[in-house]
């Protein structure tokens, strides 16, 4: 069978399964011996994963690869998966540490995110997500967007994952395997950081961040 | 200008497909991970053996040379107290304990909880096994018997060095009391550089007031620490006070 066959076999004519399959379903398919449905994770994945790439390194050259390595990487570990938990934020971690490893590759100096940060390190008072009205999101996203590129690596992961992939301090937390609080608090800081950048930038932020 | 981006994805969406189907990429058996967990499980348990054992030995070590006593001898003491102190197996443990922390912080409950906690509920975990090993079971005195009688390789020296008196230089001195009298008593001095102290070097005379306490206190056969300046064989009006016993030399 040649490629092109399989992979309208495995995609159009078998294996696309209802949409209201889960992605943990699927995962458990998988781990029974369904690796073909490993190809309807990737449809679902491929493209949050670049962008999540793409906003996480500064060179974006490699990303299809980085993120095709992330796949593979799912697919060999996928028995260490527990299916009780989220597939989404188990992905992403795989993904998180793969970037992170292209992030040190790019900067081929100094490791930016060291093991030990003070942050996982002391306790933080339980931070809960605050509610943001629907319009205010919007504008607030395309805002720190802008300023992205300018943050320490710890709190740029934390901003695109909370603002640009609307993820729950939670899921944050089961993936970059730190304490709730502490994403809290790097959510924070991160928004201090950005106030000060777009200050610096001249642009009016007090409408948006509220660093306290 | 046409969207290849679909077709790009697809192309490699199919390439780890039939990379799959060709087998040159291969899923890791739940067997492989149960022996990563228990690798994992068994590591963790080894450090905590041996950080437990060397607190232990630390405990054993401050106890058997009468260091919570040197703090009565003043700044002398306190000198003293910390230049014989452990550090160098304390320093390891220390590692040892922020090691196993690290550790933990790598296990699916562990990344929630705050470092702080895990590295607070390490020393204590630590601390009161080891405190539990020194205090409740003869382990290290076996150990230290088994070394005196050169039955125990690799940590033999650190056993037996428990047994050195104090260096010199400090003015204090361990010894045994061999005779007690009328406000005195004749201590035999443990020397400092023998390997095993079963060897005694010298006699020296320990005189009190009349009305000192420690005459009350001292009986012949016990091991005390004295602080004072050796004068023609006696020490005058000195500070003494009784340490536990190590187990004799067979």
């Amino acid at each position: 069978m040649t490629q092109g066959v399989y992979y309208t076999y495995i995609m159009e004519e078998l294996y696309i399964p209802p949409i209201h399959v889960s992605d943990e379903e699927l995962a458990t398919r998988i781990q029974k011996g369904e690796a073909e449905l490993l190809g309807v994770l990737m449809q679902r994945y491929t493209d949050k994963l670049t962008r999540y790439g793409r906003k996480f390194l500064s060179n974006t050259d490699n990303i299809d690869d980085i993120v095709q390595d992330v796949f593979i990487k799912t697919y060999q570990y996928i028995q260490s998966f527990d299916t009780s938990l989220k597939f989404s934020s188990w992905i992403y971690r795989i993904a998180h540490n793969a970037f992170v490893n292209g992030l040190k590759k790019q900067q081929k100096g100094p490791i930016l995110m060291p093991d030990f940060d003070l942050d996982v390190f002391m306790s933080h008072t339980a931070y809960l997500d605050p509610k943001i009205e629907e319009r205010e999101y919007a504008e607030l996203t395309q805002m720190i967007e802008q300023g992205l590129e300018k943050l320490k690596p710890k709190y740029k992961e934390v901003i695109i994952l909370y603002y640009l992939e609307n993820m729950s301090y939670k899921d944050i937390s089961d993936i970059l395997q730190v304490p709730t609080g502490t994403v809290g608090i790097r959510v924070m800081r991160a928004k201090e950081q950005l106030k000060k950048i777009y200050t610096d930038m001249k642009m009016d932020v007090e409408k948006y961040i509220h660093t306290t | 200008m046409e969207n290849t981006k679909p077709t790009q994805q697809h192309t490699r969406i199919e390439d780890i497909l039939h990379k799959i189907q060709n087998k040159e990429i291969s899923i890791h058996s739940k067997t492989f991970f149960r022996l990563k967990w228990l690798a994992f499980t068994i590591l963790v348990a080894a450090i905590c053996f041996v950080s437990v054992m060397l607190c232990s030995f630390i405990l054993f070590t401050i106890e058997a040379t009468g260091q919570p006593h040197l703090i009565d001898f003043g700044t002398q003491g306190l000198k003293l107290a910390f230049f014989i102190f452990p550090w160098l197996l304390f320093i390891i443990d220390i590692v040892l304990i922020v090691l196993l922390g690290s550790l933990t912080r790598h296990t699916s409950f562990g990344y929630k909880i705050p470092g702080i906690y895990i590295l607070l509920g390490a020393v204590c975990i630590i601390g009161v096994s080891g405190y539990i090993v020194e205090s409740k079971t003869t382990f290290h005195k076996n150990m230290l018997m088994r070394a005196d009688s050169k039955h125990l390789p690799f940590v033999g020296p650190m056993y037996r060095n428990v047994r050195r008196a104090p260096p010199p230089g400090y003015e204090i001195y361990r010894g045994t009391v061999v005779d007690a009298g009328e406000g005195f008593v004749l201590v035999t001095l443990d020397a400092y550089d023998t390997d095993v102290v079963s060897t005694t070097t010298t006699q020296v005379f320990v005189r009190f007031a009349s009305s000192s306490p420690y005459l009350s206190e001292v009986m012949v056969g016990q091991t005390v620490l004295i602080s004072g300046k050796i004068v023609e064989g006696q020490i005058i009006h000195p500070r003494l006070k009784v340490v536990p016993r190590l187990p004799l030399v067979e």
